[in-house]
């Protein structure tokens, strides 16, 4: 077990390395003048170049390279060009904000799908229901989703709250939304492994000892189910993460998501990079926790079988 | 745990059992009895109909099946019972051992916790207890270290090491009865000889009757007392092994019996016997016996009549009563000189 | 399950209607094909006849911003009213349909060829070159693609040319990680040895034993990759990572009326519309074409 677990950390780390990489190329190699965003109105070419000096752009490309990858091992992701402060410290507060989030519309995917999952399985009726919700939601782009949420609930109904914000009202809809548009692929999956399941023969054998419908769903069934919907969740992760970005701006809750795009707009680039660095790093840690726990559920991806 | 007052009454009593799966009709008014502590093989094909016999008197066929006639287990009459109830006794009463053990073990749930499981819902045990309970039944079935192989997965263990999970799980309760579908088949020769010797020692064991079905004579011919054969969805022929397998009475039974003696003694290079034809596919019935288009003694009266089971006369032993088989032409019955063989179409 | 070759002369005996048992003329269309043709026909008849609507960036002034300079709502004249800049929502609506389908169809050839491509070589030439392109294929895979596209945005100037690099640059490797597994379970089928044994060179056994099946796979795939791009260039544009305005896209006119979304809710929706119909018209084809052979049931839709 802990051969592949160890396999997958480093596969992890040349994709981060590889998007390292870009980043660098990003920053640093690309056209546009760095000086130039930091200090737009500057029009002396003096201020302009010791501004380039500070930022140690007059060195070789190679020695640039080694910096930035020094300062990223310490945890320096760059300045802000707009805000005069390192990415780092404007990301790491918001890590937990977007944490927080990103956990919420995952319950709430996995819950979501899983009950139209079951539904459909379980009741007849509920199938060609449950296909129709689940085309539908796939076809909705996410920000228009938020925004038909945000347009009933919080305009028509005024039960949510229109203003941005971090807190635990304000956390319904964009968790919601998430988890709305999430949904169908966990539906799909759990439909799938309930059918396959309840087809088998150990389920035969759980009704022969007398077990009960309840106890053998509980115990037997979803159980199965877990393994493949955790899978799903490291797959995702990537798509997932974009999701979060884009409801972020929508609902405009303050974690990376909404700096990112809010630095697009300011052409503070440092921060943009900083984020996909960030995001990288996100996806390949947590799809190994989600190999770790796969592992723990299924005795059956554990080596040596 | 043993349903109370099992004592002599016959383990399983199973009379006009139909069995049909919307316009198929896979069982047809079967009766068959296995009496306390007695060891009844159902012999037949692939789509005679004996797995759906034993599936639909154990109550393990989904919804879709219909289902009618009566069955009753040590005495106990099962057939009305709605699921809940029967779903509360069950265990007790009668245990079942599936083909397959590979598929009828959950694979993420270990072995030990399974057969548990058992303990835990219909014997009251909490967690400890019934863990220790199944290390005990896995011990009966003869597993070395039980307590180890109890933490382990189905995908862990060997085929004959599975199928003893499967028997201890479907003994737990010493019910009075045990169903089981060809629970050798999938093992190779000798595992086959194992687990045939524990099933005839737990059987003496506990004395609970057991209905095993199977499509290998040889086996049979080493467990059980009674023989029933079936064809077409119907009992063709039922009776004391030895009679049956000494005195055949319906042609079908003589047909299985002369190609295994083929194949274990015949001369080498001979041609096997094989029986001319092939069974009716699921949905036909074109009337009277359906073994008539491959009988060697088929007459007019055979197109006609779908023979039910008979007493078949013996000389001397048994009770002629016991022995019966579901043929216009037993062969323990002279043929009639006026009824010309029909030619089959 | 290896895919079957098309015209599904191999398709397992499947009980739907519609799969490949041979002979396919006498197949029946599924509804789904028929349905997403239908509406992506009306869309691309739109999209071409959009200079008749008018001109996207003529500002009305006088007629369709009422007295508190709020935007009229529906009318006889502004049938889907008009949006904060007194422009018609209409035509922009047509011009930005038009968009979306240059963008879907551009980005998806080029994704999938660029993808297939690599696929390609990487599943044919193994060794190193295999690892060297699936290493990077698997980067590709593992990026949050909103966020990449973000930082692809902010060296590029903002239009459609961004927009489809953007695409072209994130969605290439989910057709190549496809094509990469099929040239692989179609070598262990032996149909590569067999070419090799019969001493053909390597661009002729691409061409002629891989080609076909790769192709097929990739018709098939097409339609879901395009109902990602649709998705994905409204995702952009709204986040004015894509197309920004004055320029119609349906996504950047969802961001522009999000600002009036309390009281003329149609500036959001009208676009959430069509940005839907096209993604379901895309995906109502994809599924259609599975439906031609079941081995392709594994292709799923990979956007958000």
């Amino acid at each position: 077990m802990a051969r592949a677990v160890i396999r997958r950390l480093v596969f992890g780390l040349i994709a981060v390395a590889g998007v390292v990489a870009l980043a660098f190329v990003l920053e640093f190699v690309v056209p546009g003048d760095p000086a130039k965003a930091i200090a737009p109105r500057a029009q002396s070419p003096a201020v302009l170049a010791g501004i380039r000096a500070q930022l140690h752009l007059n060195r070789p490309v190679i020695v640039q390279f080694a910096d930035y990858l020094g300062g990223l091992l310490h945890g320096n992701l760059g300045t802000s060009y707009v805000q005069r402060q390192s990415v780092a410290s404007l990301i790491g507060p918001r890590l937990l904000t977007t944490g927080v989030l990103a956990l919420a519309g995952v319950v709430a995917e996995v819950i979501i799908g899983g009950a139209l999952g079951i539904l459909a399985t379980l009741f007849g009726w509920a199938r060609a229901l449950v296909g129709a919700v689940n085309l539908t939601l796939l076809a909705i782009p996410i920000f228009v989703l938020g925004l038909l949420l945000l347009l009933v609930f919080g305009f028509r109904f005024g039960i949510a709250p229109v203003t941005g914000g971090a807190g635990p009202a304000q956390l319904v809809l964009p968790a919601l939304t998430l988890g709305l548009i999430g949904a169908p692929w966990y539906a799909q999956i759990v439909a799938d492994q309930m059918q396959d399941s309840l087809a088998s023969s150990y389920i035969r054998t759980a009704v022969s000892k007398g077990l009960s419908d309840s106890y053998i769903l509980r115990r037997h069934v979803l159980r199965n189910v877990l393994s493949p919907a955790i899978t799903m969740v490291g797959l995702d992760l990537g798509a997932y993460l974009s999701g979060v970005v884009t409801v972020e701006v929508v609902f405009v809750w303050p974690g990376i998501g909404l700096l990112a795009v809010n630095a697009l707009h300011d052409l503070d680039r440092p921060i943009v990079l900083g984020t996909v660095i960030v995001g990288a790093v996100a996806v390949v840690f947590f799809n190994l926790v989600a190999d770790v726990l796969r592992m723990f559920v299924d005795p059956r991806t554990r080596e040596g079988v | 745990m043993r349903i109370a007052g099992a004592g002599n009454a016959p383990a399983l009593e199973i009379s006009g059992l139909n069995v049909r799966y919307g316009p198929v009709h896979a069982v047809f008014d079967a009766c068959l009895t296995v009496g306390a502590g007695q060891v009844v093989a159902l012999i037949g094909e692939t789509g005679s109909g004996k797995s759906s016999l034993a599936l639909a008197a154990a109550k393990l066929l989904p919804n879709s099946a219909a289902v009618t006639g009566q069955v009753s287990i040590a005495g106990r009459e099962v057939s009305g019972l709605d699921a809940g109830e029967f779903r509360r006794i069950r265990a007790g009463l009668l245990g079942c051992i599936a083909q397959d053990a590979m598929a009828s073990l959950n694979p993420v749930v270990p072995v030990g916790r399974q057969v548990g499981e058992v303990f835990a819902v219909h014997a009251g045990m909490g967690r400890r207890q019934a863990a220790e309970a199944a290390v005990a039944a896995l011990a009966q079935v003869e597993i070395h270290n039980p307590a180890a192989v109890a933490r382990l997965y189905a995908h862990q263990l060997s085929g004959g090491m599975r199928q003893r999970v499967m028997i201890a799980m479907a003994m737990a309760l010493s019910p009075p009865l045990i169903v089981a579908d060809e629970p050798t088949t999938a093992l190779d020769v000798s595992t086959q000889a194992e687990i045939l010797r524990l099933i005839g020692e737990l059987r003496a064991r506990v004395r609970c009757g057991l209905l095993w079905i199977t499509h290998d004579m040889g086996v049979v011919a080493e467990l059980a007392d009674w023989a029933a054969v079936m064809y077409a969805g119907r009992i063709v022929e039922v009776g004391p092994v030895e009679r049956v397998f000494d005195a055949p009475a319906h042609p079908y039974t003589l047909g299985l019996l002369q190609t295994r003696r083929d194949l274990r003694s015949g001369p080498v290079g001979a041609p096997l016997f094989q029986i001319p034809g092939s069974p009716p596919g699921p949905g036909e019935d074109p009337g009277g016996c359906p073994f008539r288009p491959r009988c060697p003694r088929a007459t007019e009266v055979c197109a006609e009549v779908d023979p039910g089971l008979e007493p078949v006369g013996a000389d001397g032993g048994l009770a002629s009563g016991e022995h019966r088989a579901a043929c216009h032409h037993p062969a323990a019955a002279p043929a009639g000189p006026a009824d010309a063989p029909a030619a089959a179409p | 399950m290896s895919l079957a070759p098309a015209l599904g002369r191999e398709a397992p005996g499947a009980p739907a209607a519609a799969a490949g048992r041979g002979g396919r003329a006498r197949r029946r269309w599924p509804w789904q094909l028929v349905a997403g043709a239908v509406v992506l026909a009306g869309c691309a008849g739109l999209a071409i006849a959009a200079p008749l609507f008018g001109s996207p960036s003529h500002q009305d002034l006088l007629h369709a911003l009422g007295p508190t300079g709020l935007p009229v709502g529906p009318s006889a004249r502004y049938p889907l009213g008009a949006d904060l800049l007194g422009r018609s929502e209409l035509v922009r609506l047509v011009y930005g349909i038009r968009v979306s389908l240059i963008v879907a169809v551009v980005s998806n050839a080029t994704s999938i060829v660029i993808g297939a491509a690599v696929g390609l070589l990487a599943g044919y030439f193994r060794g190193p070159v295999e690892q060297f392109l699936m290493r990077f294929t698997d980067i590709g895979l593992a990026l949050p693609y909103t966020l990449a596209g973000l930082v692809i945005a902010s060296v590029m100037a903002a239009g459609m040319t961004r927009v489809i690099v953007i695409i072209t640059v994130l969605f290439w490797s989910y057709p190549a990680r496809l094509v990469y597994g099929e040239v692989l379970r179609l070598r262990q089928r032996g149909f590569v040895e067999a070419g090799e044994a019969m001493g053909a060179g390597g661009l002729a056994i691409v061409r002629r034993h891989l080609a076909p099946h790769v192709t097929t796979m990739m018709i098939a795939y097409s339609p879901l990759n395009a109902a990602s791009a649709v998705a994905f260039e409204a995702t952009l544009s709204y986040l004015s990572a894509g197309i920004n305005p004055p320029t119609a896209s349906l996504g950047n006119m969802i961001s522009d009326g999000q600002l009036a979304i309390s009281y003329a809710p149609l500036l959001v929706i009208a676009p959430g519309l069509a940005i839907m119909a096209l993604t379901l018209a895309f995906l109502l084809v994809g599924e259609g074409v599975k439906a031609f052979n079941p081995d392709l049931r594994r292709l799923s839709w990979l956007g958000r």
